[in-house]
């Protein structure tokens, strides 16, 4: 049943035209009746005639891997359900123990399989993710990605703060004091006592809106919480055998969940990274991916389509735009440069002053905030005065410096990178000089010997316990960045929908319906995160509620995206910009991280409140402990520290990156020269061929001068004769269209071209010795001009005009499909390039491979000997007097190579 | 549940595993999207392996495809008299194709099939012309339908013919970020 099945297959698809694809059908209806005793390995070799690239098919392949390729392979169903079948008949004889370890193997698969497609289920939003994705493209899927990613990190790093800070600190508590003993009572100073007071307030009796007031700003009843720095306990649990010291672990576990935020991140990075290597860095420019990638064809909906075409259409026009615009500028003179630069400097200016400007007022804010203690509503203002500030010129700038950037005639992706850049720097550097005015106002502008700092090294009057200040500021900015988000899209987001929507007037067509702009909007959520690992030390329950803001977030965004939007005009290359996002993250880890470390090391800690009372730092905290250790962990951990230690790791680790970096810089270097000889070689081949036209041409009118009686007399071209006499050849095949075939054309495309080299200057023809050799090929070449182009080009189609050769020919399919391939070999040798060259399709190679194909190649012995022939005659004194023209100089070099090749 | 099913035979199933990036629970529901297509027209059994073709007027007019520019090529490429009718087993083979799971290369060669209007082998200008029409609906201007043409085969041509063949294809391809993940259809 299967054999017919496979017939009737083949006869159906024959005019499909895959290259090797009619190798493979027949090597499937031939194989039982060939009855090979190596069959399994058949099977996998005639399937991968589908050869390029990456689909490795070892012969050793294994059962999964045959399932593998054969999903891979481009065929129709119905093929591949019948070498499924083959595969399936042709079961291996393995010993008892193979077959149990392959039964074994089997079933862990199949188990692997199956626990992946659970586990896929569990992905977080994977639905809602992959809806988006349809509906709006990569670019916005991406921004979903980053968020969720953002809340899977903030919720690990939640899980790792609650099991070692958050719950010791409260079992303790619960145990009471009876374990207690207080750590590292170095106090250092006598008059420092009266800097021990801390009075949150929460005793007295307060109004009932207070306590929405407190939640808001986080003072209060939410001051003396778990939630912020201050209410953790200096203590640590020693009882038989079990200690426990929760500064150390405080300490340490802010240290680790920076370093889990720096592992994540680096790791998440590389992946983009690769992805972005894989591509070549975007070596080939935009418009061929617009074409060919362009499309989305998970798309659905003709509102979605329509936008995306009007989308592609738009892009095509900004490309074909920006290089309109690269003529321009080129052909600018000088005064309209200069004009231009004078333009860009200035403007540049003015961004500063903006910037400068923002900066003042977010220091100025915050210093009126933090000197002013008000009650109430105009309190709570006080207290958000900073974070409105922030937020308020994190919408205003911006847009002002996409404005600005329009103005500045760049070209349009410049544009957007620039105002981006500029948004950034606004984002971070405001929250850098929000830090800074709170670390002049605590230390009193670093100096602790003024007169306001003098008893505590810090600010104690206006600040009795300032970690837990900063750490509500960042508590602030958090919910203050979540409030807005949620009155942005209630108050502004969906108004101006139900406008667009049920408004015909000429603003709100003006305004037209919002588009999702995937850069601000990450930025916005790198800039939350940055704020929370700034606070993170000071309020160690931040990650947490960072989690739930930005779970809020993802279902607001989802909302606004599928309500009020629509699709942006611009779309946003996802896999490019997925690096640029974590570098910006990147970046405002490493801003945080500067914070927590000068702030762990150099300043003091409150004397009155946190599990650092006391001592002099909180860096303090681990020489301490360390000391307490055994003495050979002291000196093992000694030796790590020490030089003897330290610097062959640096000399060694430095060594490793120079090698690195020398790799790196070889392999590209190496990647910039195969593709400038990939380039070069296509001239060439191109090159050759027209010479090869006009050779034949010219060829075509000495045979006339010379008469046509050598035609005739070499018209039983001997190869050809012996090739198709061959009884063996034709025997050793079950079929026989084949063997001359593949034999054939080679041969006379061999033939075809060193008769018109030696055509080119009459002279050489008479150095040739053997008659036979000078007159066969020329025969042919005579017969048919065409073939000359034959040989460079992959078009077959001209040699099934030589009468000759149909003869030979079984089919006129099989016909193209191995000269091709042959073809592909051929210029792949001419090229010598390694690897690179292959990349196009390098299993064409293989083709040759295949059983058939194989003994194809090699049967005629004859051909062989014919060429190495040529070769000879080639490598002989004649090329010297070929030297007179260089492409018949190159040419014997590429034959010797060719007829190497095929001699393998 | 899943034995209760009497569509295909356990072997039919395996098969079809085998050969598509589909898990037996994908395969069952392809097929009951391929049968609403037509219910009157589709058999319940499969095991017999009937002869049916839907024509493509009902192929293009799935939701995934309705409105997709390409949707004949797709459908023309995919199936196996080449205009667009298709059986089951092509069906499955075009939306395994299509799927996630498929890789980059297979991915490429039907693409380049689909982009390949007059089935030459090369991406020839003409072709290109079609395919940014498609693109476009038909809405750039015949002078930017040819610059864009002409960059396309400058950027990707490597062998300098004037036209693309598979491997300028797959080289290009190999290089475009975003292939794979608009190269897919959710089903």
């Amino acid at each position: 049943m299967e054999l017919t099945e496979f017939g009737s297959q083949g006869s159906l698809t024959a005019h499909r035209g895959y290259h090797g694809y009619q190798q493979s059908l027949r090597a499937r209806t031939t194989l039982p009746r060939e009855a090979n005793n190596n069959s399994p390995q058949l099977p996998s070799e005639n399937g991968p005639q589908f050869g390029w690239g990456s689909t490795p098919t070892p012969e050793e392949a294994g059962d999964s891997d045959k399932n593998q390729s054969l999903r891979e392979l481009p065929l129709h169903m119905g093929l591949k359900r019948a070498v499924w079948q083959v595969q399936k008949m042709q079961v291996p004889v393995v010993s008892r123990w193979g077959s149990g370890i392959n039964k074994y193997t089997k079933a862990l698969k199949r188990f692997r399989k199956n626990a992946m497609g659970i586990l896929v289920k569990f992905v977080l939003w994977r639905k809602v993710i992959q809806k988006i994705g349809g509906h709006f493209g990569g670019g916005v899927q991406s921004y979903f990605l980053f968020l969720r990613f953002l809340i899977v990190l903030n919720f690990l790093s939640f899980l790792l703060i609650a099991a070692f800070v958050l719950i010791p600190n409260i079992v303790f508590e619960a145990q009471g004091s009876s374990v207690f003993s207080r750590t590292g009572n170095v106090t250092e100073n006598t008059n420092t006592t009266n800097c021990e007071g801390y009075d949150h307030g929460s005793d007295t009796l307060t109004p009932f809106y207070q306590y929405f007031l407190d939640l808001l700003s986080g003072t209060g009843f939410m001051e003396y919480s778990y939630l912020f720095y201050g209410f953790y306990q200096n203590t640590a649990v020693i009882s038989n055998g079990f200690s426990y010291n929760i500064p150390l672990a405080y300490l340490l576990t802010a240290a680790f969940y920076f370093l889990f935020c720096l592992v994540c991140i680096i790791v998440s990075m590389g992946s983009a990274l690769r992805v972005i290597t894989a591509a070549g860095g975007g070596a080939v420019g935009g418009y061929s991916t617009l074409v060919f990638t362009g499309w989305d064809h998970g798309l659905q909906g003709d509102r979605a389509t329509k936008l995306k075409q009007q989308n592609l259409r738009h892009q095509f026009q900004v490309e074909l735009e920006e290089e309109r615009f690269r003529l321009k500028a080129a052909s600018q003179s000088l005064g309209q440069t200069v004009g231009m630069y004078v333009l860009r400097i200035f403007l540049n200016l003015v961004v500063f002053a903006l910037l400068g400007g923002a900066f003042y007022s977010i220091f100025v804010a915050t210093r009126f905030s933090q000197s002013r203690q008000e009650e109430g509503f105009l309190g709570l203002l006080l207290e958000y005065l900073p974070s409105i500030v922030i937020t308020v010129e994190n919408f205003v700038v911006p847009f002002l410096f996409g404005k600005i950037t329009i103005l500045e005639n760049y070209t349009p992706s410049v544009t957007v990178i620039m105002a981006l850049l500029r948004a950034v720097f606004l984002r971070l550097v405001s929250l850098a000089v929000l830090l800074y005015t709170l670390w002049a106002e605590i230390t009193c502008g670093g100096k602790p010997e003024s007169a306001e700092c003098l008893p505590c090294n810090y600010n104690y009057n206006r600040y009795q316990c300032w970690e837990t200040r900063v750490g509500q500021e960042m508590y602030k900015l958090t919910l203050f960045d979540l409030l807005t988000t949620l009155a942005v899209l209630i108050l502004v987001e969906f108004p101006r929908r139900l406008a667009v929507d049920h408004c015909s007037c000429a603003l709100s067509r003006w305004l037209g319906r919002q588009e999702f702009e995937v850069p601000s909007n990450v930025l916005a959520v790198v800039y939350g995160q940055t704020v929370v690992w700034t606070g993170a030390l000071f309020c160690p329950l931040l990650p947490v509620i960072n989690t739930i803001k930005f779970i809020i977030f993802f279902y607001c965004k989802k909302v606004t995206l599928f309500q009020n939007c629509r699709p942006a005009s611009r779309t946003f290359r996802s896999t490019s910009s997925n690096f640029f996002f974590f570098v910006v993250l990147l970046l405002g880890w490493a801003l945080a991280s500067v914070t927590l470390i000068y702030s762990v090391a150099v300043i003091h800690p409150s004397y009155g409140c946190g599990p650092f009372r006391s001592l002099l730092t909180m860096w303090t905290i681990v020489p301490a402990t360390f000391y307490s250790l055994p003495n050979t962990t002291q000196e093992f951990l000694f030796y790590i520290g020490s030089q003897k230690f330290s610097i062959p790791l640096f000399l060694s680790s430095c060594v490793l990156l120079c090698f690195t970096g020398a790799l790196a810089s070889v392999y590209g270097r190496s990647v910039a020269q195969l593709k400038i000889q990939h380039k070069n070689e296509g001239r060439d081949k191109q090159f050759l061929v027209k010479q090869i036209k006009e050779m034949s041409e010219k060829q075509g009118k000495i045979q006339d001068n010379y008469g046509n009686r050598g035609n005739k007399e070499n018209l039983g071209n001997r190869e050809n004769k012996e090739n198709l006499g061959n009884p063996e050849i034709m025997g050793s095949h079950g079929s026989p269209q084949n063997p001359e075939n593949h034999g054939n054309p080679e041969g006379q495309k061999h033939g075809t071209t060193e008769s018109q080299e030696n055509h080119g200057s009459p002279e050489i023809k008479e150095n040739h010795g053997t008659p036979e050799n000078h007159w066969n090929p020329e025969e042919q070449n005579h017969g048919t001009t065409e073939k000359g182009e034959n040989r460079g080009t992959p078009e077959n189609q001209e040699n099934h005009g030589n009468p000759e050769i149909k003869e030979n020919l079984g089919t006129q399919e099989n016909h193209g499909s191995p000269e091709k391939n042959l073809g592909a070999t051929e210029n792949k040798e001419v090229h010598g390039a390694p690897e690179e060259e292959n990349h196009g399709n390098p299993e064409s190679k293989e083709n040759h491979g295949t059983p058939e194909n194989q003994e194809n190649h090699w049967n005629p012995g004859n051909e062989k000997h014919g060429r190495t022939e040529n070769k000879e005659i080639h490598g002989t004194p004649e090329d010297k007097e070929n030297h007179g023209d260089p492409e018949n100089q190159d040419n014997p070099q590429n034959h010797s190579k060719q007829s190497r090749t095929k001699d393998q | 549940m899943g034995n209760k099913q009497t569509v295909f035979t356990a072997q039919q199933l395996d098969a079809y595993q085998d050969c598509t990036f589909f898990t037996r629970k994908e395969i069952l529901r392809l097929f009951h999207r391929y049968r609403d297509l037509a219910p009157q027209l589709v058999p319940l059994d499969y095991t017999n392996q009937p002869d049916v073709k839907l024509p493509y007027e009902l192929i293009g007019s799935m939701p995934e495809l309705k409105d997709n520019p390409f949707r004949q090529r797709i459908a023309e490429v995919f199936s196996e008299d080449g205009e667009g009718n298709m059986t089951l087993d092509d069906f499955l083979d075009m939306f395994s194709v299509l799927s996630e799971m498929a890789p980059r290369d297979l991915k490429a060669y039907y693409a380049f099939k689909i982009y390949d209007f007059n089935n030459d082998d090369f991406i020839c200008k003409a072709d290109l012309e079609k395919t940014l029409n498609k693109l476009t609906r038909n809405e750039l201007t015949e002078d930017e339908v040819r610059m864009v043409c002409e960059k396309v085969i400058d950027e990707a041509d490597l062998d300098n013919d004037g036209r693309l063949s598979l491997e300028d294809f797959q080289h290009m391809i190999v290089r475009a970020p975003d292939f794979l993940s608009t190269f897919h259809i959710r089903i």
